[in-house]
């Protein structure tokens, strides 16, 4: 049976109510997880515990990279062979402070998977109304569009064990080339 | 023919703890005459001011990646032939593939030690 005219309008309207119910308490349910908490205080909070890491690391690395070159320096009075023996042991110092630079990748990856945890907390909250979070997220896709280079997809950073080739793997990836 | 330890070498990184390591590694290795850029742009200045007889770049690098860098170079009439190596800690498959099509002439994964750099360098630069 076709429904009339004020039957439609009364559909509509209870879809609405439905769906304004809906959104209250999907809102309810949001404020009661913390929802904004942790958009305005842990992610930030954790951000600045990564970031204040790569510093805290990269002071630490600087600071043996100078003891380093001091002791090279210090090695040119002693004898052949201890000077061979400490050339060696400086080296072992220089390859091992490459750490900070794959830690800081590292952390960069995390700081990235924060962000995205941000952004889905911002689509998320401005599709519930909030004003604030529609502008971020404005600002965030304009962001992306203009960031975006030609081989971005490329930019994975250091991989887990097992997840990269070995400088073994890529010699024979290179010799394939020949 | 013997390798010239006072060749001029430039190396890219946008981390000045990597430039230093880079630096002393290949100082402990005997080469001394390095420069140092900290991004695309001034490698690309740096190279048309200067000869440089090799480039050593990481890749992860803004605004310019190192892969874009190498294009760059690749492209100029003038310094499409200076050697390059890349150092980074991109390591997946599609990364050498794109390297290397691209024109790069070794390519060393980040971490990595002194003996790799000797011999990459040898295979670019020649024995030493």
């Amino acid at each position: 049976m076709a429904l009339s005219g004020i039957d439609v309008e009364i559909r509509d309207r209870l879809a609405e109510l439905q769906a304004e119910g809906a959104a209250r308490v999907a809102t309810a349910d949001i404020g009661g997880l913390g929802f904004d908490e942790i958009r305005e205080a842990h992610i930030p909070s954790a951000k600045d515990e990564l970031t204040a890491i790569v510093a805290e690391t990269e002071t630490a690395t600087d600071t043996i990279m100078s003891a380093a070159e001091q002791i090279e320096k210090l090695a040119g009075s002693v004898d052949a062979a201890v000077l061979e023996q400490i050339a060696g042991h400086v080296m072992n110092i220089y390859q091992a402070c490459s750490f900070q630079d794959i830690t800081g990748q590292r952390v960069t990856k995390v700081t990235q998977v924060l962000a995205t945890v941000e952004s889905v907390a911002d689509t998320t909250l401005a599709a519930l109304g909030d004003e604030l979070a529609r502008q971020r997220v404005e600002e965030q896709m304009a962001l992306q569009a203009f960031d975006k280079s030609e081989d971005a997809d490329l930019l994975n950073g250091p991989q887990l064990e097992g997840g990269g080739n070995s400088q073994d793997d890529i010699d024979s990836i290179l010799a394939s080339f020949d | 023919m013997a390798v010239d330890k006072n060749m001029p070498i430039l190396i890219v990184d946008d981390y000045k703890t990597m430039l230093r390591i880079i630096r002393n590694l290949l100082k402990q290795l005997g080469f001394t005459n390095v420069d140092e850029a900290m991004d695309g742009g001034e490698t690309l200045t740096k190279l048309r001011s200067a000869e440089f007889d090799l480039v050593i770049s990481d890749w992860n690098m803004e605004p310019m990646t190192g892969l874009q860098l190498l294009k760059e170079v690749r492209a100029d009439n003038t310094l499409k032939k200076t050697p390059f190596i890349m150092i980074t800690a991109e390591s997946k498959t599609e990364n050498v593939v794109a390297a290397k099509e691209a024109g790069v002439n070794n390519y060393i994964v980040k971490p990595f030690n002194a003996a790799t750099l000797r011999t990459k360098l040898s295979s670019v630069i020649g024995n030493f």
